[in-house]
């Protein structure tokens, strides 16, 4: 099937004879050609991304300068004032900043334990398929099934978290009665969710990463840990900030399990931007608001996910 | 001595993690095997005794058709969106023109949008289309929300494969689509898998455009169906477990059968000496 | 040389063909799957008579009854009937999104009390005063008639008038020595004090507390009970003030001064409690009366002998779930129809003997007491319900309840939880649930 592949960086068989497919025609045609060839492969996507989402975007900037009361028809232009009563809603403050530390301590959580658990998957000990297989397990689940056990799982009388930590002598807490149990409850049950997809997507990243490079580090004396921070996170790196930045994207989004388990409490130390926007919009009948908040959630988390990505990328391209 | 050692940490890291992922799949899947009593029993029964499978019976064929719903709009939609992504991707990664950067921040910053604000707006179009309650509708809108990831998966992927197989290849005379085919996409088989795997499932448990967009079984998805055991008053746990456990044999079934190519993919593209 | 042949020429058209069938029978599916989709809009039904669509929340008791006699309606009218179930996680905003769009997809929406005005308000719904006659309008409760009215007009036929009722563990009791159910606030504390046994592990009642608007509907049995209220009939905010204070007091008393509820109760919603009384672990609780049901279930109740149930001291709220026409509707008289028909003196005395819940007219209620299906012990509890009715009232809402039961909800958590006194929650939270009822 695959015509056999030299090893990286061998010169290429004796000269066969050459099919002028534009290797000949000199450098800028081969750029021209190139681009065109770029095009053609990316237009379909690009084409069919524009169609499906472009009115709902357009929709959402455009409701988000209306004044809606009660339709999302009508209305008239009002500016950046829905901008800026948001802004100024305190409760939309109150979620940012709980939707901000959420984002930095679970994605940084996540970045962590899934490159350590890929690094060791990685390492192909036995059974480790099963291993791969089990981690993967979160992600078959609806989020509508996971979020409701978990709820169930942190329940007090009849939870099995609080069961379990009683048979081993801890007295569990509540964790739905104060902020800060509850915000944990989220954060594991969300890890659940989310470690699965870094995990994967690591080890898919690592499958590309000779062995032989470990191997000579090895023989040069080097030890695992600097093995890993010299050889194995440099080449993990884009991969790495791929997650990063996906996760970005996601915990920003998280609402599911929020709804689920605590619904914003207790007393709204749970509220979160997705639930402000849903409140907002369906339950305040403030479309326009609700939309307004979308487009600085959007807005916002996409500044958060480049800064990232750009601080911490390699100085040199990968490629 | 030092080798046993680390071997046996990696193994309790990795069994570890496992416990965690495992425990509320288990606790899930014995839930729905206990008779009512049990499930609510204070403390927590962990075995049913007797198990019974009355919540998998009491289902009846009524959810078969939000099951079917749920195969089509997901694969269909899957198939789509691969079709446009592995192209982009390859595009992306390789051939880069003026706005493609551009281009493909558009496409990625897709994924930052609050899923909640585009409920009204699909709900609108899909209605105007005349594809409210269709599976086709669905998949319209479900390609978007996977493209968006896969190229995304991809372009990165795409770019680790060194560019001197390429080369070598177009100077072999492989042009562009045969080195994607042949030599791209081989040698990523497992990232692939990983990026079909994830954009399948978020169609499979997507819920609120399900919802939004679904009205009768013509469209409405699994997600939808399992969310009726949840009502106003109270919540049906026998069943909603059960329905849960079963949504997600289809998925086990296709990964355990993916994971095998995975494998192939692995020891056939691998750049081992 | 062989290479590139090999590269160029035999295997290569075969994988431009595998894409081109991959793509093809991508276009296939596509196709198939619009046409397989089925018939979703409602289309004139084989025997030429309009079909009316009625969304109703998926797994409920009622819907499920109201779909099996559904065809003695269309026999009687030539009218079908074409349900949509709909999670009720997401009921209220299907409807809204089905309104606000003014798509038509529903015919007949399935209320929950609240809702009503603020459908109402925002011209969803259609006012169904003409269609209600006069004797009818007689027949109903009046708490059932105030709680589909909106500024004067009524805009929905009600199923279901309920309040929380009082389920009690007559066993317990006995063995506390206490003669019946209590008839005070007082008395409620007192036997929960009683009845709470740390050794056995049984409280004496729960106090719900959970962050959600359900928590806040039975909070208002508590705030009535203490002669308070959220709103008043202007619509002016009275959060703050010494009765809502004296209900809240009486509430932390009983949670933490008392301990006779269980911690964990901040947390809990309706479904808690029900899995709390029916393992056995609470003594005395206040719950909806679809619990009844549950209750005396073998299969679903570990105390389904050694319980009963009673009115809730002096008063209660009473809430209501009604079917009511939508605005935007192409068969409003159909609609109409249906909903009077759902809702006729016959129909309601059959879902109310079927599902054990009381009936919002009282025609109804004497034929479901004459009916040979209930045993007298179902009958009794049946009347139970009715007393909470009787002895109820419907609590001024205006159309942005929701709304403001959700900051409600906050305000009810953060007390139960003490991360701020009454007195703080009430005062801080005035000003902002005044906003929130004007609608600004």
């Amino acid at each position: 099937m695959a015509p056999e592949l030299a090893p990286a960086g061998a010169a290429p068989a004796a000269p066969a004879p050459r099919r002028p497919r534009g290797g000949e025609r000199g450098p800028a045609a081969d750029r021209t050609r190139g681009r065109r060839v770029g095009l053609l492969l990316t237009a379909p996507a690009a084409l069919v991304m524009a169609a499906t989402v472009a009115y709902p975007l357009v929709w959402v900037l455009q409701i988000s300068v209306t004044s809606s009361a009660t339709a999302v028809t009508g209305g008239h232009f009002v500016g950046l004032e829905n901008y800026g009563a948001v802004l100024r809603s305190g409760s939309f403050r109150d979620a940012l900043w709980h939707t901000v530390v959420f984002v930095v301590l679970t994605v940084t959580i996540e970045v962590v334990l899934s490159v350590l658990l890929a690094t060791v998957l990685a390492k192909r000990l036995a059974g480790h398929r099963i291993f791969v297989g089990i981690f993967a397990l979160p992600l078959m689940m609806a989020p509508i099934v996971s979020g409701f056990m978990w709820r169930w799982l942190f329940a007090d009388q009849y939870g099995l978290v609080n069961y379990l930590l009683s048979l081993v002598g801890v007295d569990g807490p509540l964790w739905g009665g104060s902020p800060f149990w509850a915000r944990l409850s989220i954060l594991v049950a969300n890890l659940w969710t989310a470690l699965p997809f870094g995990i994967l997507v690591l080890f898919a990243g690592m499958a590309g990463i000779p062995e032989e490079l470990d191997e000579a580090a090895q023989l040069d004396g080097a030890g695992p840990w600097q093995r890993f921070r010299h050889v194995t996170l440099p080449l993990l790196r884009p991969a790495i900030l791929l997650v990063l930045v996906v996760r970005i994207a996601d915990a920003f989004r998280v609402y599911d399990v929020v709804y689920i388990l605590t619904g914003g409490g207790p007393a709204g130390s749970t509220n979160v931007l997705n639930t402000y926007i849903f409140k907002r919009s369906f339950s305040d009948f403030q479309f326009g608001q609700g939309a307004a908040a979308a487009v600085l959630v959007m807005v916002l988390s996409a500044v958060i996910s480049v800064a990232a990505f750009r601080v911490l990328r390699p100085k040199e391209d990968a490629q | 001595m030092n080798r046993v050692l680390t071997r046996a940490a990696q193994y309790a890291v990795l069994a570890v993690a496992a416990v965690f992922f495992v425990l509320p799949v288990l606790w899930t899947l014995l839930t729905s095997l206990k008779p009512d009593l049990q499930l609510r029993s204070i403390p927590p029964t962990i075995v049913p005794s007797p198990p019974t499978l009355e919540n998998y019976t009491g289902t009846g064929g009524g959810l078969l058709v939000y099951l079917r719903n749920s195969v089509v709009a997901s694969v269909v939609a899957t198939a789509v969106s691969l079709l446009l992504s592995i192209p982009a991707a390859y595009g992306f990664a390789r051939f880069p023109y003026r706005f493609s950067g551009g281009v493909f921040g558009a496409i990625v910053i897709c994924r930052f949008v609050p899923t909640i604000v585009l409920s009204i707006p699909y709900f609108l179009m899909m209605s105007r289309l005349g594809l409210l309650d269709t599976l086709l509708g669905l998949v319209a809108v479900y390609v978007p929300l996977q493209t968006t990831l896969m190229v995304w998966l991809l372009e990165s992927f795409f770019r680790q494969v060194p560019r001197e197989l390429e080369e070598a290849a177009q100077i072999d005379g492989l042009g562009v689509v045969g080195r994607l085919v042949r030599i791209v996409i081989p040698l990523t088989l497992p990232s692939l898998a990983v990026a079909t795997i994830l954009g399948f499932l978020a169609s499979w448990n997507e819920f609120l455009l399900a919802n939004t967009l679904g009205r009768t079984t013509a469209s409405q998805t699994m997600p939808v169906g399992i969310a009726s055991f949840v009502t106003s008053f109270q919540t049906d746990w026998g069943q909603l477990t059960a329905n849960g456990i079963l949504y997600m044999l289809p998925v086990m079934a296709v990964t355990l059968a993916a994971q095998r190519g995975l494998i192939s993919g692995l020891t056939q593209g691998a750049l081992k000496g | 040389m062989a290479r590139s042949d090999r590269a160029s020429g035999a295997i290569g058209p075969r994988r431009t063909t595998y894409l081109r069938l991959a793509a093809l029978s991508g276009v296939a599916a596509l196709g198939l799957a619009a046409c397989s989709s089925g018939d979703g809009s409602s289309s004139p039904s084989a025997s030429g008579g309009e079909t009316i669509t009625v969304g109703v929340e998926a797994g409920a008791p009622a819907p499920e009854f109201y779909k099996s006699i559904a065809d003695r309606f269309t026999q009687e009218t030539g009218i079908t009937v074409k349900f949509v179930d709909v999670p009720g996680t997401s009921m209220h905003e299907t409807f809204v999104t089905d309104a606000v769009s003014a798509s038509g997809g529903f015919d007949v929406y399935d209320l929950d009390g609240p809702w009503i005005p603020e459908f109402a308000s925002k011209g969803f719904l259609e006012p169904l005063s003409t269609a209600l006659a006069d004797e009818d309008r007689a027949d109903f409760y009046p708490a059932a008639i105030d709680s589909v009215t909106y500024d004067g007009e009524v805009y929905g036929l009600p199923w279901l008038v309920h309040g929380p009722i009082l389920y009690y563990r007559t066993d317990l009791f006995e063995q506390a020595g206490i003669d019946g159910p209590p008839t005070t606030t007082d008395e409620l504390r007192a036997d929960a004090a009683t009845l709470t046994d740390p050794a056995t592990g049984v409280y004496g009642t729960i106090v719900e507390g959970k962050q959600i608007a359900e928590a806040v509907s039975q909070l208002y049995d508590t705030l009535l009970q203490f002669d308070g209220n959220l709103l008043d009939d202007d619509l002016t905010v009275t959060a703050d003030s010494p009765e809502v204070k004296a209900a809240f007091d009486w509430m932390l008393g009983l949670q933490y001064d008392d301990q006779s509820s269980p911690p964990g109760a901040v947390d809990y919603d309706n479904g808690d409690v029900a899995n709390m009384f029916l393992q056995g672990q609470v003594a005395m609780v206040k719950n909806w009366p679809y619990m009844y049901a549950m209750a005396k279930d073998p299969a679903q109740s570990t105390v389904s002998d050694s319980f009963a149930v009673a009115a809730q001291p002096v008063t209660n709220a009473v809430w209501s779930w009604s079917f009511g026409v939508a605005a935007g509707s192409t068969h409003k008289d159909a609609a109409t129809r249906f909903v009077q028909w759902a809702t006729s003196t016959d129909v309601l005395a059959e879902l109310g003997t079927a599902t054990i819940n009381p009936v919002p007219r009282s025609s109804a209620w004497d034929q479901v007491k004459a009916s040979e299906e209930l045993t007298d012990q179902d009958k009794d509890a049946l009347a139970v319900m009715t007393q909470a009715v009787d002895q109820g009232q419907a609590v001024p809402m205006g159309p942005n309840f929701a709304a403001f039961r959700d900051r409600m909800a906050v305000v009810l958590s953060s007390i139960m939880t003490r991360q701020q006194t009454p007195d703080e929650a009430l005062s801080s939270a005035q000003p902002e649930l005044q906003s929130i009822v004007d609608g600004s």
